[in-house]
């Protein structure tokens, strides 16, 4: 076996130097221009779609040398069993993959690490450790579709994108990519066998295949489906996204602008201080808060929100925050010589986010950088557990701060006045959980706010409520609802719950996977999904006929009782997708 | 332990709708050397796969050494040989790598003589790469590795293509040295019929993935006789005559082969007017080429 093992190193070890290399003197080139260590996500997602591609080039090129028949049985007719095959021919492509991806990586660390002129975090070598795990993973992708019968290989391949998808961070992502590797390298055994196109000869092995090649179905229909159906629907030209879109629906109460909007909101009444408000909305100016963000830092996240740096260029310093001590570590800009740290009293309650003007949002707290005395004050300060989720944004003479719970409104000065109060002017409780919150509409009346939210995330095309909320605040900070509306979906009912009706339990596992490991994101509060009872019937009689399929499929290819029993649950749990994955998979007798 | 290298039940394997194997029954026994010949198409390669479990059969059963062929075990795979048309070696390897892994597979039996005799006839470069050998060098060494790994059943799949004469004579001397001194067993499948006939102790003749005839060549040649015969007209019609597999008419004298000819088949042509009829046996592969393109018979006369 280490023969065979020594063999394929052999066989890639001058394209892994090559390769290498290339990626040496990338890494070499970028580290003159910027700081790798510190750029935003989207850099180091499309760096990681790179290694990823070029193990699911190198795994279909190896794994496709050995798929024709006659390379197949001089590969597996040998005494070794086949495992011990693949273990010896992947293992040599994998060495030599890893090695082109982790060494220059290891080296830049290393190599700042000496120098000093930039700051390497603990999170940056898990950095390089999830390079190497996605190209591996894209090599086992690689050398399963080049091995597995093509009716289902692609399928199973689906899930594989999870790291995609997934809202893990730090250490937990690596946890995460790990999962995925090691789950394609089993199903990549299951299908590493003599024949190469009958259904794995394991249980295990076939249940994974299922279970995985019915994920892929259900992402399939759910994604593909709905790209297909608003495709058509477009078409067609009556999209609510095409033109003028319905009265009292979700994506006009989104692109309304916002004194229609708060109108909108307030025409449920007819009293004489609504129609005081709605001449004021007239005349005055709307001020729109700005939308929450997405993600917000996390002490140990690998890559960062954007970068967390910033320059004095007054003292030609650069800032860099470690998330290992949790301060600011200072680099003369003209010599790269260390210049200490620097820190705000009370630390950082969590990474800081740089944002426009000076400012950084850190969880709870706003601070700004003071170029006069080179230090970070601290503005406002939310009260314990409650995190900022958007800008702060001026109102006319105030400051609007979000957090995760409640808008709070400062006097602007506040920005100004390091030593001053931070008492806010009003506190608006949120009307909803934050991560559902779409938009925040304010005007300033003569005696307080108006403020609308529209609470609209997962409803234009989800299953989420939505709705229309109008605060009033007095001059003296207290706030009372004015005024609700429900905002009517403009998508058909059955297709805004089709993860549901198609496979509820496969949308739970979806969810589940995607959510694991995520840490504290605020942005991940929504309204529970209310699912109408018809749409449970609706699964329930789809999985029903969908093993009633199974139960005539199975019949007719003469499967065994319990082989079509087990399949017929299988199907009954997870609906028409295990279905699809029965269809494609065609278990024979002996399965 | 089976007395039988190879037994196939009423195996079948369908390529979509046609039968590349067609309910064969097969009991080939231990030791001696079994050529199995066919026309393309007549399912020799397609047995070989199934024999060593890299392609299911759409049904019948199989054994190879008394274990099902889809139940195959390193162990089991220890024993048995194989070397395809193609000769198929890893291209970017050394000779000296691919040689050294294939004696540590193979230490607890390996054979450096029978490697030894067979390689021989090529002057390879132990840093030599596989792909820069050419077919014929490269034939010769995957033969010399299957051989040196002393297999107790050696399966050949055309392995003669490419080989010049000197080394084509060692290597049947060692594949016939090897199954009597070693009591292997060697299933022999190659288009060379003067091979055949040199090797094999049964000739299996497969036609569209069914047994047409199994016993020794010597046998199957005399089944099979060629008629000279004199008829100033038209002759006998084909299907008058049961067995008839080749007819052609050269020079106004009819040529017949027949297959298990009838002993009143000359006064059958003498009936139909023949004036002279003469007998006589043919050579094995004319008898084989024969027997194969009985179905693309010339016109009747």
């Amino acid at each position: 076996m280490f023969e065979l093992y020594k063999a394929e190193c052999r066989r890639f070890r001058w394209w892994a130097l090559g390769a290498g290399a290339l990626h040496a003197g990338i890494l070499l080139f970028f580290d003159r221009m910027v700081d790798p260590l510190q750029q935003p996500a989207m850099i180091y997602e499309l760096v990681a779609a790179i290694y990823a591609g070029a193990g699911v080039l190198l795994g279909l090129f190896q794994a496709g040398s050995y798929a024709r028949i006659n390379q197949w049985m001089a590969l597996l007719h040998r005494p070794l069993s086949p495992r011990r095959v693949l273990i010896a021919v992947a293992g040599g492509s994998a060495t030599m993959l890893a090695a082109a991806v982790l060494v220059p990586i290891l080296l830049l660390l290393i190599g700042h690490g000496l120098i000093g002129s930039r700051f390497v975090d603990a999170r940056h070598w898990l950095l390089g450790l999830s390079g190497m795990l996605i190209a591996l993973t894209g090599l086992m992708g690689g050398i399963y579709a080049a091995l597995s019968p093509r009716r289902y290989g692609w399928l199973v391949l689906i899930p594989a994108l999870l790291p995609t998808a997934s809202m893990a961070v730090g250490w937990a992502a690596i946890v995460v990519q790990t999962g995925v590797l090691v789950a394609l390298a089993l199903l990549v055994t299951s299908a590493f066998k003599p024949d190469l196109a009958e259904p794995p000869r394991t249980i295990t092995g076939l249940a994974g295949t299922a279970l995985t090649a019915a994920m892929g179905a259900y992402l399939l229909l759910v994604v593909a489906g709905d790209l297909v159906f608003q495709t058509l629907w477009i078409t067609t030209g009556t999209h609510p996204l095409n033109g003028v879109p319905p009265r009292g629906g979700v994506t006009e109460a989104t692109r309304a602008d916002g004194a229609a909007l708060i109108e909108a909101g307030l025409a449920g009444r007819q009293d004489n201080r609504a129609r005081l408000w709605r001449e004021q909305v007239r005349l005055s100016e709307i001020f729109e808060v700005p939308p929450t963000m997405k993600w917000l830092p996390v002490r140990g996240e690998l890559t960062n929100v954007a970068p967390m740096e910033f320059d004095d260029e007054r003292r030609g310093t650069r800032w860099t925050f470690s998330h290992d001590d949790m301060r600011f570590h200072g680099v003369r800009l003209s010599d790269g010589a260390a210049l200490g740290t620097l820190d705000v009293p009370g630390g950082f309650d969590a990474p800081p986010l740089p944002i426009e003007g000076g400012h950084l949002i850190a969880g709870g707290s706003l601070l700004g950088f003071d170029a006069d005395d080179g230090m970070i004050h601290r503005s406002i300060r939310l009260p314990a557990g409650e995190t900022i989720v958007a800008r702060p944004s001026t109102a006319g003479t105030a400051l609007a701060v979000m957090s995760d719970r409640a808008l709070r409104l400062y006097d602007v000065r506040v920005l100004d006045e390091s030593a001053g109060s931070d008492a806010p002017l009003a506190t608006v409780p949120l009307p909803g959980p934050v991560g559902s919150l779409m938009r925040l509409d304010l005007i300033e009346l003569l005696d307080g706010y108006l403020v609308s939210f529209t609470y609209a995330r997962d409803g234009v095309d989800g299953p989420a409520d939505a709705w229309q909320q109008i605060v009033h605040v007095t001059g003296a900070g207290t706030s009372r609802p004015v005024a609700r509306r429900t905002l009517t979906p403009d998508f058909p009912f059955v297709t805004r719950f089709a993860p549901y009706w198609i496979s509820p339990a496969l949308k739970v596992a979806r969810d589940l996977a995607e959510h694991a490991g995520s840490g504290p994101v605020p942005m991940a509060q929504r309204t529970p999904v209310k699912i109408p009872l018809s749409i449970w019937i609706a699964a329930g009689l789809l999985a029903a006929l969908s093993a009633a399929v199974v139960a005539l499929l199975a019949r007719r290819w003469r499967l065994g009782l319990r082989a079509s029993a087990a399949w017929m649950l299988a199907t009954l749990a997870l609906g028409p997708p295990m279905l699809f994955a029965f269809w494609l998979i065609r278990p024979n007798r002996t399965a | 332990m089976s007395g039988l290298a190879i037994e196939t039940r009423g195996l079948t394997r369908r390529h979509g709708r046609k039968h590349a194997l067609d309910n064969l029954d097969l009991a080939l026994p231990r030791g001696g050397i079994h050529a199995i010949v066919g026309a393309n198409g007549a399912g020799k390669s397609t047995l070989f796969r199934i024999l060593l479990g890299f392609l299911s059969p759409s049904g019948g059963e199989v054994f190879v050494l008394g274990r099902p062929s889809a139940a195959l075990t390193p162990d089991d795979r220890r024993r048995i040989g194989f070397v395809n048309e193609e000769h198929t070696l890893p291209g970017w390897a050394t000779v000296a790598a691919v040689l050294a892994m294939q004696r540590r597979l193979y230490a607890d039996r390996w054979d450096a003589r029978a490697f030894d005799t067979v390689i021989a006839s090529f002057d390879l470069s132990p840093a030599q790469r596989i792909g820069q050998l050419s077919r014929g060098e490269r034939a010769g060494f995957n033969l010399a590795l299957a051989l040196g790994q002393a297999p107790e059943l050696l399966i050949l799949d055309e392995p003669t293509l490419g080989l010049d004469v000197v080394a084509r004579r060692r290597l049947l001397d060692a594949l016939i040295e090897g199954a009597s001194a070693e009591d292997r067993t060697v299933i022999y499948c190659s288009h060379q019929i003067e091979e055949v006939e040199r090797l094999a102790d049964t000739l299996v003749v497969l036609e569209r993935g069914s047994l047409r005839n199994f016993s020794a060549p010597d046998d199957f040649r005399e089944r099979i006789t060629q008629w000279v015969a004199n008829v100033p007209f038209k002759g006998p019609p084909p299907d008058a005559m049961p067995g008839l597999l080749q007819h052609r008419k050269i020079d106004g004298v009819h040529h017949y082969m027949m297959l298990d000819a009838e002993p009143g088949f000359a006064d059958f042509l003498r009936g139909h007017g023949a004036t002279s009829v003469q007998t006589m046996p043919v050579p094995l592969d004319r008898a084989v080429d024969a027997f194969l393109t009985r179905n693309h018979a010339g016109p009747a006369a």
